[in-house]
């Protein structure tokens, strides 16, 4: 057996495991069923949604189109508001960066961002003697449980409350009740003092402004305005497809992004543009007042300007992260984030090519799309997945990377020499 | 000028389900149409496309659009060749190939409404059933109507109509190549499709599809995990079965 067919058939082992999980099942079937009934909602409120996510696909389009000259712009205005501004080329620079940041730090809060994965950041900064917490309630219980996240909004998806009660009961030395609210309640105990505890600050965004520098950050717990908001740094990490002109544009992705995530609007949307500062003794401005002091924005290209250079590739880096297709796929309906290395679903083999695991890891993602096309259907931002799949097929084939079985199958299939 | 008509039946029908193929043939020649068979078919180059050998495709498909630019019209029930045909010889290969390419619901119902043919239904007890939209003939080419306006002639059969369908609708699970790659999850997903996402009723007997690959797969997921009386046909099967 060649080293290839050991990559897939250790995925499909995963897979196969995964389908026969009867725990997953019921898990992932609440998950399919509520998301679709608080979208079907959030839309039948907001019906223009749809009008407006294909302003927004143009916006995405001609940002990418100049990019450069979106990144130039970032970097002057950031740096004119007193923050600091980093283009990291790849993910090992970026990492390097945010360490020389990080230095001497003993606390390090965290919210949710899957960007930030490419840097392998919490092990990284553990590495360097660093305590980091996942704040967002299931990364916490992922972090914890030393588990992967399975969708890229709901991380735990995947995990019932029982698992999550006994987990708590061992953190917290208390004997935990399976009640939901209860375990909410710990938790929020439990990392209050982390918070207040903690050094730095790290965070995504949803969007970067380069008008005005700023950066948008979309939850719904809390915990990032928070991890924003309390220590002295704040460090956010963001691709550079993040990158739109203006405000109003922002503005737009706000609405489109949270109605297509199943929600009606955000419970917090926060905006940050540089340092906190005031001016209120003699005018004279003093940067660090009650939020952060020092405010840092790594933009992180790591073969993101690769695949902004292709066509058909490019339309991936329009991804909102809303997570919609992966409830409408139905290879994830039965898998999970199996379905994906640690970008997931159809989109999550291209953007794993390109950001994280390369196509070794993307290879196996690819063969086990469908090529339905249901997720572009559902898609705010219209991704043509299957197009994109042709491609990385043809990518792994040209590699000579396609799984042995499938070759042969082939072969016998068409009559046709696929050597 | 007559019309020179080719019925391409495509790899899948032919080696898998030459059953299924057969009521093609059959519904033909009770409603006389006629129609040129080929002796010999070679890949339409589909699978090799959708699976990363593009280059691999370009030769056969020279050789098949040779063969059916002597035709006015290609008519087949495979959905798969039909877009190789279609679409992607064109925007893959660089190809053109000259006569239109329908499938066989679309040529069907064309000369049901031209008033060419006139089909004749037994009134045969009511019977209910669901139709499957093909990924590749639905979301993929838009042939949403024909397929369905052909079943809704039929007296006494109800169609039942599941919550997603038409360009929402959700696939079989045999598509892009996973149920080579990955039998038994295809046929799980199928399962899960008419279970979980159709919630086919007790009473209902009947499937009835426009694709040969999802005809196969659901078949596997009826015979594995359904546990219950199920047939899965074609528009042609069906209308066979009514036809006086």
């Amino acid at each position: 057996m060649s080293v290839n067919d050991e990559i897939y058939n250790s995925y499909l082992r995963k897979l196969g495991s995964a389908a026969r999980n009867s725990s997953l099942r019921t898990a992932l079937e609440r998950a399919i069923e509520s998301y679709r009934r608080n979208r079907d909602e959030a839309f039948k409120l907001y019906p223009y949604v749809e009008r407006k996510a294909s302003k927004l696909r143009k916006i995405k389009k001609n940002s990418l189109l100049r990019i450069e000259e979106l990144i130039k712009q970032t970097r002057d205005v950031v740096e004119d508001l007193k923050g600091n501004f980093y283009m990291a080329e790849n993910a090992y620079k970026a990492l390097e960066y945010v360490k020389s940041v990080v230095k001497g730090a003993e606390t390090v809060v965290k919210s949710k961002s899957l960007t930030m994965e490419e840097l392998n950041i919490n092990s990284e900064l553990e590495r360097i003697g660093c305590k980091v917490f996942e704040t967002d309630l299931g990364e916490f219980i992922i972090q914890q449980l030393k588990s992967k996240p399975m969708h890229l909004l709901s991380p735990a998806i995947h995990i019932p409350r029982e698992k999550v009660a006994k987990l708590l009961s061992k953190i917290t030395g208390k004997k935990l009740p399976a009640e939901i609210p209860i375990l909410v309640k710990e938790v929020r105990n439990y990392l209050r003092q982390k918070f207040v505890e903690a050094d730095v600050g790290l965070t995504g965004a949803n969007a970067v402004v380069a008008e005005t520098g700023s950066v948008f950050i979309i939850e719904n717990e809390g915990n990032a305005r928070l991890v924003s908001g309390l220590p002295e740094k704040h460090i956010v990490v963001a691709g550079i497809e993040k990158v739109i002109p203006t405000l109003s544009d922002a503005m737009l992705l706000v609405e489109v992004v949270t109605r297509y995530a199943n929600y009606k609007a955000p419970t917090y949307v926060s905006i940050v543009s540089g340092p906190s500062k005031t001016g209120d003794i003699e005018k004279k401005i003093v940067y660090g007042a009650h939020g952060p002091k020092e405010f840092h924005l790594v933009l992180l290209d790591n073969g993101r300007k690769e695949m902004a250079k292709d066509p058909v590739y490019r339309q991936a880096l329009y991804c909102l992260r809303c997570g919609g297709c992966l409830y409408e796929c139905p290879v994830y309906s039965l898998v999970s984030g199996y379905f994906g290395h640690v970008y997931m679903g159809g989109i999550g083999a291209i953007l794993t090519r390109f950001l994280l695991g390369g196509l070794e890891k993307a290879a196996p993602i690819a063969y086990t799309c469908t090529l339905c096309g249901r997720c572009k259907k559902h898609c705010p931002m219209e991704i043509d997945v299957p197009e994109m799949m042709l491609k990385l097929r043809e990518e792994i084939v040209g590699k000579g990377m396609v799984p042995f079985k499938l070759k042969e199958n082939l072969k016998n299939a068409t009559g046709v020499n696929t050597d | 000028m007559v019309k020179k008509v080719l019925l391409w039946q495509g790899c899948n029908y032919r080696k898998n389900l030459p059953n299924d193929l057969n009521n093609i043939f059959t519904l033909f020649n009770k409603l006389n149409i006629e129609v040129t068979t080929l002796e010999e078919e070679l890949c339409c180059g589909f699978p090799l496309i959708i699976g990363g050998f593009r280059n691999k495709a370009k030769k056969n498909a020279k050789e098949i659009i040779e063969t059916l630019n002597r035709f006015n019209l290609v008519v087949t029930p495979c959905p798969a060749c039909q877009r190789a045909f279609k679409e992607f010889y064109m925007s893959k290969l660089g190809l053109k190939i000259k006569p239109g390419v329908v499938h066989v619901t679309q040529f069907l119902w064309g000369l049901i409404k031209k008033g060419k043919i006139k089909p004749k239904f037994k009134h045969l007890e009511e019977e209910k059933v669901m139709y499957h939209d093909p990924c590749e003939l639905g979301r993929h080419m838009e042939v949403y109507e024909e397929p369905r306006k052909i079943i809704s002639l039929i007296p006494n059969v109800k169609l039942y109509k599941p919550k997603y369908t038409k360009e929402k609708s959700i696939c079989c699970g045999g598509g892009g190549l996973l149920a080579s790659f990955f039998p038994t999850l295809s046929v799980k997903i199928a399962a899960r499709k008419l279970i979980i996402e159709d919630e086919i009723p007790k009473d209902l007997k009947l499937i009835v599809t426009a694709c040969p690959q999802c005809i196969l797969t659901i078949r596997r997921a009826v015979d594995i995990f359904l546990n219950r009386e199920m047939k899965v046909t074609n528009v042609s099967g069906l209308l066979i079965r009514f036809l006086t």
